[in-house]
C-alpha cells in the first residue's frame, strides 16, 4: 500500500473518531441537567435576560439544529466562548497547550530513560535478582494510582524533607505570552523569589544570557509531576520491553546471528533491541493519549497550569464550550499522534510498508 | 473402481483471493488484483478410491480441498457430490453434506481445541448433528478411539498429553465420528516423523476398507502419494497438469513438471549419489501474475521452440529465461560491468560504450555459448537495452523465439491419463496403457 | 587417508527444565574427517540438533554440556592459544570445551558456521540481506586481521556498546565496512542469486524461500569455515527447491573442500549427500558407518525400522496391484518417540521397548560394538555381537507394566500397555509382530 493511500485512510478514520467525540460531548451536554443560560448569567438575572440569552445562543432551537450548528461552527474553527470567563475557547485552550505538552514529553522521557534499560536488563538477566527487582517495580508502578503517588511525593519531598515548594508549577508563563495570574501559592519560586517560566523561556534565557538558572528552576518544578505522570508509563514500557525482548531473543535469527560469530553487543542491540522497539513504539503512541488523560489528575495534584487543570476547572463550573474545546483538542492530538506512530512503524518495519 | 457416476465431480473450480479490494482502493482507482489460488481445476473422485492431489507449496492444493468441501466459497465452478452441486445446497441437504464429507487437517497441534478433552473433541460432531442418545454417543466415542489405536481409557485426557501421531489419530477419529463417505486428508502426515507417519498411513488404509471411505489425499510428499493413492492429480500454480493412475504416473510421467518433481525427490538408497537428475531452475511464479499459456513454461526444461528454429534444448531454455528476465524488467542495467564502468544517463549508455556494454551484459545474463545466428539476435536485443528501450528488446526476442507454450494454454483433456502439455497435444486420444485398470 | 577434523567423545548435553532433567544428548561419540560430508539422521527429539548446537557452542540455559570432549584439529589455532590456554591443547587438536567462552565464540563463523532449517525466520526481518551477510564477512575480516591474537578475535576489545552508540553518529565507527558489503555481494553471486547488487539491498521477506536459503548458505560461507553445520537445510523447502539447494551444497563442498555436518530427518537427503552417517535415537548414536554400512548392512533394528518406514518411490508394488491387501504395507516402528526425561529413562537399550528383536541382554545399556562392513561401522546393539535368539527374547508385554507415573503430562500417555499397536489385531503377519512371534 502506498504511503499516500495509507495516510488518507488513517486521516479518514481519525476524522470519524473526532466526529464521534464531538457528538458524544454534545449529547452529554444535551442531557446534562441545568439550563445553560442560567450558567452563563450571574445569579439573579431576570427571566427576560435569560430568554434573550437563550435566543442569542440558539438554545431554544430543536436539539438537532443546535447539533448541526455546533458541528458547523467546529468545522469552521469556531469553538465559541467560555460561559464562565467569556473569553474565546480557542485562546483558552492554546495558552495551556505548551504546559501540558511539556509535562507529557517530560513524563515520556522519564519513562523511556528508565524503562528501556530496565527492560533490557530484565530480559537479558532473566530470573536473576535484577529481573525480579524490575518486575516488582513495574508491578508497583502499574498498580499505583497517579493522584496518590503525586500526593505522596509532595508529602515526602515537600513536607518531610522540607524542600520548599519544589513541586508546584504555579505561575507558569506560557509561550503564547498570555500570562495569567494564579492563586497565591508559589506565585514566585521560593526561596529565589523568581517567577518560574516555561521550558521555551528558560531556553531563551540560556541562549540570551548564558544563564542556566531558569532552566534549573524549570527542572525543579517539573521533576515531580513528570515522575508522577511517568511512573505508570515507565512500568508499562519496562514490561513491554522485557517481554518483547525475551520474545525476540528466542527467535531463530538470534541463534543464527550468534552462529555467524557476531559480537553479542551487536546481536543484542543492533538486532534484538531494534526489533523489540517496533511494537514498543506503537504502544508508546497509543499511550500518549492515556498520558494526556493522566495529565488531568497530575496537573490537578500539582496545580500544573496545563489543559488538564483547565478541564477540571471547566467541569467544576459546567463551562461546556470550554470542556468541549479541550476534549476535542485532546482527541485531535490523540489521532495525530497515532497517525504519526503508524507512519514511523511503516518506516521501521519493512514488512509493513510492503503490504 | 466404480464405473458409475463419480462420488465427487469437480468442474472448472476457481478460487481467487482479491487484493486491493477495499473501498479506498477503488477510490484511488487501483484495480483489484486476483490471487489465482485455484484456477480452473477439474477432476472426478470415484467411490472407494483414493485420489491424490500433489504439488508444491502454493500450488493451490489445500485451497482446492477446502473449497470443494465448501469451507470456502468458490469464485467459479461447481462441485458435485453424489450428483448434487455442493454450492447449491442449503438447509437439511447442506447438513447432510457436512455429515458425509469430512476433513483431517495437517497440523495435529493447532487443529484440536486444547481446552477440550479428547472425548469431547471426538464427540462434538455427534452433538452438533444430534446423533443418538447420550450413552450411545459415549459408546461411539470409545469405539472410535479404540478403532484409531488409542485407548478408550484416555477419553478424559487433553490433547497436550498426546504426541503428534496420537493427536492425528484423534483428528481422524473426529472425522470418522459421523460415518462419512468422503474424507479430505489435508497433509495428514507431514507434521509427523517418518516412523509415526507409517503408522498413520497404515491406519488410514485399514479404515478405508472398514468404512468404505473415499479419500482425497492432499500431500506434497510423492512417496506418500504413491503408497496410498489409486489415482493422482498433479497441481502446478493453481492448475491440474496431469491426472493418472498411480503406477502410470510414477512409471511414465508425461508432464515435464511431474517428471521434474519425481526426479527431485532424493531416494533413500545407496544408489542415490549416482542417480543423475535434472533439477528445475528458478522459483514458482506468483499466482498474482501467472505466465501466459502454459504456466510451467518459465521453468520447463522441455519448452517447445518454434518449428523453424534449429536450436538445442538447453540453449533454447537459456534464451527463454533471458526473455523472461527482460520481460519482467528484472535486469539491473546500472550495475553492469561492475563499479560504474558505464555511465547511464537518460536511460542509456553512450553510443561508444554500447558494444562493451552488450558484451558485459550478455556475459552476466547467459551462461551458455550461443550459435552464431542466435548470438547476433541476442546482441541486437541487448543493444536495445543499452539505450534503455526495454520494449524493443522484448519485441526483438519475441519475434525470434516465441514458443507455442506461451501462446496457447494447454488443455488437460480426457481419458485415463490426461496431461496438460503441448508436447502431448496428440496424446489425448491415445489408448489407455494396458496396465491401467478399467 | 584423510585426517580427522573433529572428534567428539562422550558428549552429554542436558536440559534442566521444570519437569526434570532432559537427557538430550548422552555419551555421544563422533569422528568427522576433513572434507567429508557426515550425516546425522534421526527423528524429532532424537538429539541431532542439540548435537550440532553443542559443537557450535550454542547451547543456552537451561541447557548445558555436562560431560565429554570436543576436539578440533587446527594447528594454527593451537599455536595461537598455546601460551594462554595450554591445557586446552592436545597435539594438533584443540579441546573446545576447555576454552574460555570468548575464544570459543571467536571460532563461530570462522571455524564453524551453521545453516538453519527455516531461512525465513533465521534472518532478521528488519535488516537487508546484504547487511546481514556483510556482518558475517566483517566478523571474519576482523578476525583475520589479527590472526595470532585470540584476544583480538574476541569481541570485548573489538566492539562495545559504546562503539555501537557512536556508530549512530559517526558512520566511520559502523561495524560493517564497505569492503564487507562488496564481499557480501560477491557471496550472493557465488550461491547463484541473480542481480546480487540489487538483491543485497532487499529485505528477507522479498526473497523466496529457496533464494533465502541460498543467502543463508552464502552467509555461512562468509567466514570460510572449516566445518559447515547444516541443520535440516532443506526441510522447509519444496522438493524442487530442495534439489537445487542440495546441488548447490554439493558444488560448494567440492570446490572448497570444506567439511559438512549435515543434520536431517530425511533419509533421501542423507543418501544424496553423505559419505558417512550416524543414526540417532533418544540422544545416542545407535549406529554409524559409511552410507553403505548403514543403508545396506545395518545392524540396529531401529535403523532398519527407519528405512522400512519410508514409502518407496520406485519398485515394489503400489496399492493398485490386484492383491492390494498384501501389497507392500509400510513397516512402521510401533510405539512412540521415547521420553528423554532422566527419571523416566531406564539404563537399558533405549529402543528395547519398541524393538522387535529385544532380548534380555537389551536390559543392560549396550556399548558401541564394531560391526561388519567398513572399519568405521559401529552399532550400539547387542545384535552386532550375537544372533537374535528367540529363547532370550523379552516377552511381548514386558514393557507393558509401565514405570511411568500415570498422568504424567510429558510422557506419552500411551503407555505401551494401554495403547494397542493398531496393526497387531489386523495384520499379524504383515508387521513387526511377525518377528515378535
Amino acid at each position: 500500500m502506498s504511503m499516500a493511500k495509507f495516510l488518507v485512510r488513517r486521516l479518514l478514520q481519525g476524522i470519524v473518531v473526532i466526529w464521534g467525540v464531538v457528538t458524544i460531548m454534545f449529547g452529554l451536554r444535551a442531557v446534562a441537567p441545568g439550563d445553560p443560560a442560567n450558567l452563563m448569567l450571574a445569579e439573579g438575572a431576570t427571566q427576560e435576560l435569560v430568554e434573550q440569552v437563550r435566543r442569542e445562543e440558539g438554545l431554544d432551537e430543536p436539539v438537532y439544529v443546535q447539533y448541526l450548528d455546533y458541528v458547523r461552527e467546529l468545522v469552521t474553527g469556531d469553538f465559541g466562548y467560555s460561559w464562565q470567563s467569556n473569553r474565546e475557547v480557542e485562546a483558552m485552550v492554546i495558552e495551556r497547550i505548551p504546559a501540558t505538552i511539556e509535562l507529557t514529553i517530560a513524563a515520556t522521557i522519564v519513562a523511556l530513560v528508565i524503562a528501556i534499560p530496565l527492560g533490557v536488563i530484565s530480559a537479558t538477566r532473566r530470573n536473576e535478582p535484577a529481573d525480579y527487582g524490575a518486575t516488582m517495580f513495574s508491578l508497583l508502578g502499574i498498580s499505583t494510582p497517579n493522584f496518590w503517588l503525586g500526593l505522596m511525593l509532595i508529602l515526602v519531598f515537600g513536607v518531610w524533607f522540607g524542600i520548599p515548594y519544589p513541586t508546584f508549577g504555579l505561575s507558569w508563563v506560557s509561550l503564547a505570552s498570555i500570562s495569567v495570574p494564579f492563586p497565591s501559592v508559589g506565585f514566585y519560586d521560593f526561596p529565589t523569589g523568581r517567577r518560574p517560566v516555561g521550558f521555551g523561556e528558560a531556553v531563551r534565557t540560556l541562549v540570551r544570557y548564558g544563564s542556566v538558572y531558569d532552566l534549573l528552576v524549570w527542572l525543579k518544578h517539573i521533576a515531580l509531576p513528570a515522575l508522577t505522570l511517568g511512573t505508570y508509563f515507565t512500568a508499562l514500557i519496562t514490561r513491554l520491553t522485557r517481554s518483547g525482548m525475551v520474545d525476540e531473543l528466542g527467535k531463530p535469527y538470534v541463534t543464527a546471528s550468534q552462529a555467524k560469530g557476531l559480537p553479542s553487543v551487536l546481536v543484542r542491540y543492533k538486532h534484538v533491541l531494534r526489533n523489540t522497539m517496533i511494537p514498543v513504539i506503537t504502544v508508546l503512541g497509543l499511550q500518549m493519549g492515556t498520558l494526556m488523560g493522566g495529565a488531568v489528575i497530575t496537573e490537578t495534584v500539582f496545580n500544573w497550569p496545563g489543559l488538564g487543570l483547565r478541564l477540571i476547572d471547566a467541569l467544576g463550573t459546567r463551562d461546556w464550550p470550554l470542556m468541549q474545546g479541550i476534549v476535542v483538542f485532546i482527541a485531535i492530538a490523540f489521532v495525530t499522534i497515532n497517525i504519526a506512530v503508524d507512519a514511523v512503524y511503516n518506516y521501521l518495519d519493512p514488512r509493513v510498508s510492503e503490504q | 473402481m466404480s464405473v458409475d457416476a463419480p462420488l465427487v465431480r469437480v468442474d472448472g473450480l476457481r478460487k481467487y483471493f482479491w487484493e486491493n479490494d477495499s473501498l479506498l482502493d477503488r477510490l484511488f482507482g487501483d484495480e483489484p488484483v486476483p490471487v489465482r489460488a485455484v484456477d480452473g481445476v477439474s477432476f472426478d473422485i470415484h467411490e472407494g478410491e483414493t485420489l491424490g492431489l500433489v504439488g508444491e507449496s502454493g500450488c493451490g492444493k489445500s485451497t482446492t480441498g477446502e473449497t470443494l468441501l465448501r469451507l470456502q466459497e468458490p469464485t467459479e465452478g461447481r462441485v458435485e457430490f453424489d450428483g448434487e452441486n455442493v454450492y447449491d445446497l442449503g438447509g437439511a441437504a447442506l447438513t447432510d453434506f457436512r455429515r458425509r464429507a469430512q476433513v483431517v487437517f495437517q497440523d495435529p497441534f493447532s487443529s484440536l481445541d486444547p481446552r477440550m478433552t479428547i472425548g469431547d473433541i471426538v464427540r462434538q460432531p455427534l452433538d452438533v448433528h444430534g446423533v443418538g442418545t447420550d450413552t450411545e454417543r459415549r459408546e461411539r466415542v470409545r469405539d472410535l478411539l479404540e478403532r484409531v489405536g488409542l485407548s478408550a481409557d484416555q477419553i478424559d485426557r487433553y490433547p497436550h498429553e498426546f504426541s503428534g501421531g496420537q493427536r492425528q489419530r484423534i483428528g481422524i477419529a473426529r472425522a470418522l465420528a459421523l460415518e462419512p463417505d468422503f474424507v479430505v486428508l489435508d497433509e495428514p502426515t507431514s507434521a509427523l516423523d517418518v516412523s509415526v507417519q507409517a503408522q498413520v498411513l497404515n491406519l488410514l488404509d485399514d479404515l478405508q476398507d472398514e468404512f468404505d471411505l473415499t479419500y482425497l489425499l492432499i500431500s506434497h510428499d510423492l512417496s506418500v502419494i504413491r503408497h496410498v493413492c489409486d489415482r493422482v492429480a498433479v497441481m502446478y500454480l493453481g492448475e491440474v497438469v496431469e491426472i493418472a493412475p498411480v503406477e502410470d504416473l510414477f512409471a511414465d510421467p508425461d508432464h515435464p513438471y511431474t517428471r521434474a518433481l519425481l526426479e527431485s525427490v532424493p531416494r533413500a538408497s545407496t544408489d542415490e549419489r549416482e542417480r543423475d537428475r535434472e533439477t528445475l531452475a528458478g522459483d514458482v511464479p506468483s499466482p498474482r501474475d501467472p505466465p501466459s499459456g502454459c504456466r510451467f513454461r518459465t521453468r520447463c526444461p522441455m519448452v517447445i521452440p518454434p518449428d523453424d528454429l534449429d536450436i538445442d534444448r538447453e540453449t533454447y531454455r537459456a534464451l527463454m529465461t533471458l526473455r523472461q528476465r527482460i520481460e519482467q524488467r528484472d535486469v539491473s542495467l546500472e550495475s553492469v560491468g561492475g563499479d560504474d564502468q558505464f555511465t547511464i544517463d537518460d536511460g542509456g549508455v553512450p553510443a561508444a560504450d554500447v558494444p562493451a556494454f552488450v558484451a558485459a551484459l550478455k556475459d552476466r545474463l547467459l551462461a551458455v555459448d550461443l550459435p552464431e545466428r542466435h548470438d547476433a539476435i541476442v546482441e541486437d536485443a541487448l543493444a536495445e537495452l543499452a539505450t534503455g528501450d526495454w520494449d524493443a528488446a522484448e519485441d526483438r526476442l519475441r519475434t525470434a523465439y516465441e514458443s507455442v507454450c506461451e501462446r496457447d494454454h494447454p488443455e488437460l483433456g480426457d481419458g485415463s491419463h490426461p496431461v496438460a502439455c503441448h508436447l502431448h497435444d496428440d496424446a489425448i486420444e491415445r489408448t489407455p496403457a494396458p496396465d491401467s485398470l478399467d | 587417508m584423510t585426517e580427522e577434523i573433529l572428534r567428539v567423545s562422550d558428549l552429554s548435553t542436558r536440559y534442566f527444565t521444570q519437569e526434570g532433567q532432559v537427557n538430550a544428548v548422552s555419551s555421544l561419540d563422533l569422528e568427522i574427517e576433513r572434507g567429508e560430508v557426515f550425516g546425522i539422521v534421526g527423528e524429532s527429539g532424537s538429539g541431532k540438533s542439540v548435537t550440532a548446537r553443542s559443537v557450535m557452542d550454542l547451547i543456552e540455559p537451561p541447557g548445558e554440556i555436562t560431560d565429554g570432549e570436543i576436539r578440533y584439529r587446527n594447528p594454527d589455532l593451537v599455536e595461537a592459544i598455546a601460551d594462554d590456554h595450554p591445557n586446552a591443547i592436545d597435539g594438533e587438536f584443540v579441546k573446545l570445551l576447555e576454552l574460555p567462552d570468548d575464544v570459543r565464540r571467536s571460532l563461530r563463523g570462522t571455524s564453524f558456521s551453521m545453516i538453519f532449517q527455516d531461512p525465513e525466520s533465521s534472518f532478521n526481518p528488519t535488516l537487508t540481506v546484504g547487511e546481514q551477510l556483510a556482518e558475517a564477512v566483517e566478523v571474519q575480516r576482523r578476525a583475520s586481521a589479527t590472526p595470532r591474537s585470540t584476544r583480538a578475535r574476541t569481541e570485548s576489545a573489538e566492539y562495545s556498546l559504546g562503539s555501537l552508540l557512536l556508530s549512530n553518529v559517526f558512520p566511520s565507527r559502523r561495524y560493517v565496512s564497505e569492503e564487507s558489503r562488496d564481499r557480501a555481494i560477491e557471496l550472493l553471486e557465488l550461491v547463484g542469486i541473480p542481480d546480487p547488487v540489487e538483491r543485497a539491498d532487499e529485505y528477507p521477506h522479498e526473497y523466496s524461500g529457496g533464494m533465502l536459503q541460498r543467502a543463508m548458505i552464502a552467509q555461512a560461507l562468509a567466514g570460510e569455515p572449516d566445518v559447515l553445520i547444516a541443520d535440516e537445510p532443506t526441510t522447509a523447502l519444496d522438493v524442487t527447491i530442495q534439489a537445487q539447494i542440495l546441488d548447490l551444497l554439493d558444488d560448494l563442498q567440492r570446490e572448497t573442500g570444506m567439511t559438512i555436518l549435515l543434520i536431517t530427518h530425511n533419509l533421501g537427503v542423507i543418501a544424496r549427500m553423505c559419505d558417512r552417517v550416524g543414526v540417532m535415537y533418544a540422544g545416542e548414536i545407535v549406529e554409524r558407518g559409511t552410507l553403505e554400512d548403514v543403508f545396506d548392512e545395518q545392524i540396529h533394528p531401529y535403523t532398519a525400522g527407519l528405512l522400512g518406514s519410508v514409502p518407496d518411490l520406485e519398485g515394489g508394488a503400489t496399492r493398485r496391484d490386484a492383491d492390494r491387501r498384501t501389497a507392500d504395507r509400510l513397516q512402521p516402528i510401533p510405539g512412540n518417540v521415547p521420553s528423554l526425561l532422566d527419571h523416566e529413562m531406564d539404563d537399558r537399550c533405549q529402543f528395547a521397548d519398541r524393538c522387535p528383536k529385544a532380548m534380555t541382554a537389551c536390559l543392560e545399556h549396550p556399548p558401541e560394538y564394531p560391526a561388519g562392513g567398513s572399519d568405521a561401522h559401529r552399532a550400539r546393539c547387542v545384535l552386532a555381537e550375537r544372533e537374535y535368539d528367540e529363547d532370550a527374547a523379552l516377552s511381548d508385554g514386558y514393557f507393558d507394566e509401565s514405570k511411568r507415573p500415570v498422568g504424567d503430562e510429558h510422557a506419552e500417555p500411551a503407555e505401551p500397555g494401554t495403547e494397542p499397536p493398531e496393526e497387531r489385531p489386523q495384520q499379524p503377519a504383515e508387521n513387526t509382530g511377525g518377528e515378535r512371534q
